[in-house]
């Protein structure tokens, strides 16, 4: 397994999949209190020469928590679709490079494999994406004050943890059904968002991720219950979309061209 | 010992047969060369010895499956790119450390090309990388496809030589080749596959002493040859023979008749300009069989 993981680490690295999505999310969380703060106001200002000052900063809010809970928005969509685009070759390449048979015929196991894209592309972006919360928390409160409390930001995180393994699960899952890196990311992207919307009608987004990612903009305490029902689905969802894509890579016919016959 | 029963294989695609009812033994300790034209079936069959397709009918079997360890160099190996070979041999070995991973590219001739990355690598040395891979689990059967395809003829001779140490070690090499020379020189069994049919199969010196198409080869200047065509023609082992100007093709059944013919002109004292023992090859046989189906469908 050690070496299956040190294999995505290298992938990640040489092909600059990490160092894309860590500048992009970085910067997303660095720019934000900026934005809010600073040029925002200043653009509107040269822009709408009749609205005071007072009634610009009342339509930007830039208390800590009107940024951080921006910037916790922008992370599930603008950070998502750039986590679609950038990690989404990660099942497609390898079947249309026909990677994944032949390594598979010198005895790697396809299991270990998947398994280890998901662990080491699941810990990297959540230790971006845990750096990025931290880093728009800190600016956010030096430029105003800090008013959030930090358990929050701990349970965001965590929130944020636990729904970015589900989507990399499902850029794995989707990438074993579409076999191309552009339409996988786009389904991942639309197909989350619109599932998200689904929910919401129900009224059962909250004991999904992405209910949990909902609570955590809104900075609500999240209680004890939907914790447990949101860990066990996502876990459960995790563990179908895994298991389906091993079984799946497991039983594609490799080459369906005639040539080289 | 028998290692491995494929009976009766059939595989189409997209309603063209690539093969049809292709049965044979893979035996333990032996090298099979696989020949055929392009598009003969050759890479189809090798990719369903080593699991990557499925035939449509018919089965591959051992008597003890757990025991068959497959090595496969596809004709085009493909790589990760951005890997080292070395860090790429690490990483599909089970059991090795670092040090034997740099001994089976030394094996292989890529000692020096171990930290470079492999898409900057060239194509030979890629192949050389595709043989290092397949041996990296000291496999019991090793599929070569095509394996001397892409390199030069120093690589190409030290690679024979490498696929007969093999066999040494008790390895089985199921390897095609366009190569038909290569072939002949180290398979101990023929499998010629054509138009996705099974054409011949058996031991390489039967098949090549099962077409004794020899051939004695005679030039000529100064002399005449009308008597000496007439004896030729009285010769039982003399099948047929062929009288260009300047020089004579005699086709035998034997070899033996060469002495005849050397004792006759000696004793008429006739003088040749040159007279050569030409046996067939293996490319010969090959060319003879297929374009024989061909005519026939």
């Amino acid at each position: 397994m050690r070496k299956a993981l040190k294999k995505e680490w290298l992938y990640g690295i040489r092909n600059h999949r990490f160092l894309i999505v860590g500048i992009g999310l970085v910067l997303l969380g660095a720019l934000t209190p900026l934005m809010m703060a600073y040029l925002l106001p200043e653009l509107l200002g040269q822009q709408m020469m009749n609205l005071t000052p007072e009634e610009i900063s009342e339509i930007f809010d830039v208390s800590q928590r009107g940024i951080v809970g921006t910037f916790l928005a922008d992370l599930t969509e603008i950070g998502l679709l750039l986590i679609c685009l950038v990690y989404s070759p990660l099942i497609p390449s390898e079947i249309n490079e026909k990677t994944i048979p032949f390594t598979r015929v010198l005895g790697v196991s396809i299991t270990r494999m998947v398994i280890s894209k998901w662990v080491i592309f699941s810990l990297i972006t959540m230790i971006i994406g845990a750096s990025a919360i931290h880093i728009d928390y800190l600016y956010a409160g030096l430029i105003d004050h800090f008013d959030i409390p930090y358990t929050i930001i701990l349970q965001s995180t965590f929130a944020w943890c636990l729904w970015i393994t589900w989507i990399i699960a499902l850029l794995i899952w989707v990438g074993t059904w579409m076999k191309r890196h552009v339409a996988t990311a786009m389904i991942v992207f639309f197909g989350t968002i619109l599932l998200y919307g689904l929910l919401n009608l129900f009224d059962l987004s909250q004991y999904t991720p992405w209910g949990l990612i909902s609570i955590i903009r809104h900075f609500d305490t999240i209680t004890w219950d939907v914790w447990m029902l949101g860990s066990i689905t996502s876990g459960l969802t995790i563990g179908l979309m895994l298991v389906d894509s091993v079984k799946r890579l497991h039983h594609l016919e490799w080459i369906r061209s005639i040539r080289g016959v | 010992m028998k290692m491995i029963n494929v009976r009766n294989i059939k595989k189409s695609y997209e309603h063209q047969v690539a093969l049809n009812d292709i049965s044979f033994d893979i035996h333990e300790g032996k090298i099979y060369g696989f020949i055929g034209r392009n598009g003969a079936g050759k890479t189809t069959m090798l990719n369903i010895l080593a699991g990557l397709i499925r035939p449509d009918e018919g089965e591959i079997s051992s008597e003890d499956e757990s025991m068959v360890s497959i090595g496969y160099l596809p004709e085009e190996p493909v790589y990760y790119a951005w890997m080292t070979p070395l860090e790429y041999i690490f990483y599909l070995s089970k059991n090795e450390c670092e040090d034997s991973c740099q001994k089976l590219l030394s094996f292989v001739g890529l000692h020096d090309h171990q930290k470079r990355r492999i898409g900057r690598l060239s194509r030979g040395m890629k192949q050389r990388l595709g043989l290092a891979c397949a041996l990296v689990n000291h496999p019991k059967l090793i599929l070569l496809d095509e394996p001397a395809s892409a390199l030069d003829p120093q690589g190409r001779y030290d690679l024979l030589d490498r696929i007969k140490l093999l066999k040494e070690q008790g390895k089985t090499v199921v390897f095609s080749s366009h190569i038909l020379h290569d072939v002949e020189r180290i398979a101990d069994e023929i499998i010629l596959i054509e138009q996705g049919q099974l054409m011949m199969k058996g031991k390489t010196s039967d098949i090549l002493n099962q077409f004794s198409n020899e051939m004695i080869k005679i030039k000529y200047s100064h002399i005449k040859i009308d008597e000496f065509v007439i004896y030729l023609q009285q010769l039982l082992d003399v099948k047929h023979l062929e009288v260009k100007e300047h020089e004579l093709y005699v086709h035998i059944k034997h070899h033996d008749v060469f002495i005849n013919i050397i004792t006759y002109l000696a004793d008429h004292h006739l003088i040749v300009d040159e007279i050569s023992f030409d046996r067939p090859t293996l490319e010969q046989h090959m060319l003879e069989v297929t374009s024989h189906h061909a005519k026939s469908t």
